[in-house]
C-alpha cells in the first residue's frame, strides 16, 4: 500500500528546527540535512525515541540511531565524555529531550496551520522492536536524516489515517 | 543575596542545561532546586520560598499549565513563573500567561535569550 508524504513546507521546518537543535543544545554541527522516503513503519534500531501525538492527525514521531551516536548526543548536552555515561538512562533521557524537541518544534509550525496537537511525553527504547501505524490508506510519513561526524539520525514523522 | 529558583521539568538533563544557561548568561546569584513534574513542584513550593519558578508544559503526572494554576492557587501571589518548553504556539503561551505564567522562553535557547527572558526576574 502506497502512503504519501507530508507538505514540503512541514519537512522544511522539521529540517531547520533539527538544524537549530543539535546546533544550540547538542553543540554538534550537522554535515547534511536531508528529506528521505520513510519506507516502513517497523523499526529495529539500536535506539528510538517515540512521541505519539493525538490532534487534527493521530500520529508518532519515530527518532532513531546508534547507541554510539545516543551517547554522544548526550555527553555533549551534558558537557561529559561519553566514557563517562556508565548508565543507558543518562543517554536515554537526554536523547527523549531532543525527541521532544523536534516534536515539539514540529507542533509549532503544524498548528500555525490551524491545527491542533497534544504531545505526549518521549519514550526511548534501547535495542527494541517497534511498530506504528502508517500502512493504511490515508496515512501519511515522512523522514529527515542528518548526518554527523558521528553517525546518522533519522527523524520519522507518521500520520496514521483519519477517521 | 542569592535568588531561589525552582526548576519543574520531567528531563533531568534538561534541569542541568537550564542550571547551565543560567550561568553561562553571567546570572552567578541563584541557588537551584530540582522538581521532576507538577506534583513534585508542588511539594517544593511547600518546603521552601522560591524568588523564581522555571516550569516545563509537557510533563507527566501534572503537566505545566497545571502547575501554574495549582501553583497560583495555593500562594495567592506566586513568585514569577516563566515556562520553558517547546511548544511555543500561541495558544498554549495564551493559556499559560492566563494561569498565571509572567514569561515564556522557546526549547532550544541560548545563554542570550535566557538573560533576556529570566535575567531580569533575578536581580
Amino acid at each position: 500500500m502506497a502512503t504519501n508524504t507530508l507538505d514540503p513546507h512541514l519537512i522544511e521546518s522539521l529540517q531547520q528546527s533539527a538544524r537549530e537543535i543539535l546546533e544550540t543544545m547538542v553543540f554538534m554541527q550537522p554535515k547534511h540535512i536531508a528529506a528521505e522516503p520513510e519506507e516502513t513503519s517497523s523499526f529495529a534500531d539500536q535506539v528510538i525515541g517515540l512521541l505519539g501525538f493525538t490532534g487534527t492527525r493521530s500520529g508518532t514521531f519515530v527518532v532513531r540511531t546508534s547507541e554510539d551516536l545516543a551517547k554522544q548526543v548526550a555527553a555533549k548536552m551534558l558537557m561529559m565524555e561519553p566514557a563517562e555515561m556508565t548508565s543507558f538512562n543518562d543517554a536515554s533521557d537526554a536523547f527523549g529531550e531532543v525527541v521532544n524537541m523536534l516534536a515539539g518544534n514540529f507542533k509549532n509550525t503544524w498548528v500555525a496551520g490551524g491545527n491542533q496537537m497534544d504531545l505526549s511525553v518521549p519514550n526511548v527504547i534501547h535495542k527494541g522492536t517497534v511498530k506504528v501505524q502508517s500502512e493504511a490508506e490515508g496515512c501519511l510519513r515522512s523522514r529527515v536524516r542528518v548526518t554527523l561526524d558521528a553517525g546518522v539520525l533519522d527523524i520519522g514523522v507518521h500520520f496514521e489515517a483519519k477517521d | 543575596m542569592a535568588k531561589n529558583v525552582l526548576i519543574v521539568d520531567d528531563s533531568a538533563t534538561m534541569r542541568k542545561i537550564i542550571m547551565r544557561g543560567i550561568r553561562q548568561a553571567g546570572i552567578e546569584n541563584a541557588d537551584f532546586k530540582e522538581a521532576g513534574d507538577g506534583v513534585e513542584g508542588m511539594k517544593a513550593i511547600e518546603g521552601a520560598k522560591f524568588d523564581l519558578i522555571l516550569s516545563d508544559v509537557n510533563m507527566p503526572n501534572m503537566n505545566g499549565l497545571d502547575f501554574v494554576k495549582a501553583v497560583t492557587t495555593k500562594l495567592g501571589t506566586p513568585p514569577p513563573i516563566v515556562m520553558i518548553t517547546t511548544e511555543g504556539s500561541e495558544e498554549v503561551v495564551k493559556e499559560a500567561m492566563t494561569r498565571g505564567a509572567k514569561g515564556y522562553l522557546k526549547k532550544p535557547f541560548t545563554p542570550e535569550k535566557i538573560q533576556e527572558v529570566i535575567g531580569p526576574f533575578l536581580k
